[in-house]
């Protein structure tokens, strides 16, 4: 059953919830994809605003805080010192995030050549052929719709995993808020590819 | 250096998982999306169920980040959601994706880079909300 069909609901939750869980105490920190990314591309320069020194840490999100709010003077970027590290958050290590990253990759790829599944392909499938497509404007539509997925976890402050997984399983109105929106989008948009194709 | 170890060992899981999950599937997600196949949604719903016990039982009393409601929330959320039904891909998927040789989530990782790399820049200048961080 492990490297066989695709796995039934009950054991993809365990495995999520493990996950989820699992991490959280290994890391001190809730699972979140989405920030990964935003930690590696904030670059490993970032990491010195680790809150080692409590001044240093001041200093440094004063500095990245005045550097997103440009025309703020520093009275009111210091009254709003939150709003930086939330952006780019800078209190984990970038090799933390960057490795972790490669890791789910890894995963997948063990996974698809254990159950013998991993095949090269230039398509998602016949699907995506139907409803998108093939040829060289799926790569336009794949890189809007990556764009809007990129913007939309960062305006949201969350994905699937850090809202989904971390946030509704700790019922925070904010994760459960955005859950709805963006499983209801899906839904949507879903339906509207069915639509247009038909 | 254990809770590197810790990292690695879960975001393996996670990759292996979503893989055998078939969440990295872009038929898959779509029947999920259209309600004509129901079992990502429970695999989802299971999750966060079981989850909601972890995190109530085993990492009670824990600290953790509050995520309150804020201007982005929906907003976000609902851009978000039209790329996941559009690329069939959520954050940690085009990484799967590359794993199985799924090679157009390539192009969708260009995509969720840039539109991440975008977005701060235009918080700074048009919106001025907390988001919150995933990490905080």
């Amino acid at each position: 059953m492990l490297l066989g069909a695709f796995w039934p609901w009950w054991l993809g939750g365990i495995a999520l919830a493990v996950v989820a869980v699992g991490f959280y105490w290994v890391a001190r920190r809730p699972l979140a994809v989405s920030g990964a990314y935003a930690r590696f591309l904030a670059g490993p320069s970032a990491d010195r605003a680790l809150p080692s020194d409590p001044d240093a840490l001041e200093a440094a999100l004063l500095a990245a805080t005045l550097a997103q709010f440009p025309d703020a003077s520093a009275g009111a970027a210091a009254a709003a010192p939150a709003s930086s590290p939330a952006l780019i958050p800078t209190n984990v290590t970038w090799s933390s995030q960057t490795v972790f990253l490669l890791s789910v990759f890894v995963g997948a790829g063990v996974a698809a050549m254990l159950s013998r599944s991993f095949a090269v392909r230039a398509d998602l499938g016949p699907d995506f052929v139907r409803l998108i497509g093939s040829g060289a404007h799926t790569w336009g539509v794949l890189l809007f719709g990556g764009v809007l997925v990129g913007f939309g976890t960062r305006m949201a402050g969350g994905c699937t995993s850090g809202h989904g997984l971390s946030g509704c399983g700790r019922l925070q109105p904010g994760s459960l808020v955005a859950t709805a929106s963006f499983f209801g989008a899906g839904v949507a948009t879903s339906f509207l590819l069915e639509a247009i194709a038909r | 250096m254990k809770g590197r170890i810790g990292v690695i060992f879960f975001g393996f899981l996670l990759g292996f998982s979503l893989d055998r999950i078939g969440f990295s599937d872009w038929g898959e997600v779509h029947r999920m999306f259209l309600f004509a196949d129901l079992r990502l949604f429970l695999t989802f719903a299971a999750g966060v169920s079981l989850s909601m016990i972890g995190f109530f039982t085993i990492l009670r009393g824990q600290p953790m980040p509050r995520r309150a409601i804020h201007r982005g929330s929906i907003v976000g959320g609902l851009l978000f959601g039209v790329g996941w039904a559009l690329t069939g891909a959520c954050p940690g998927i085009m990484l799967v994706q590359l794993g199985e040789g799924q090679l157009p989530g390539l192009v969708t990782l260009a995509g969720v880079l840039g539109g991440t790399a975008l977005y701060p820049r235009l918080h700074a200048r048009f919106f001025r909300w907390d988001p919150g961080s995933c990490e905080a």
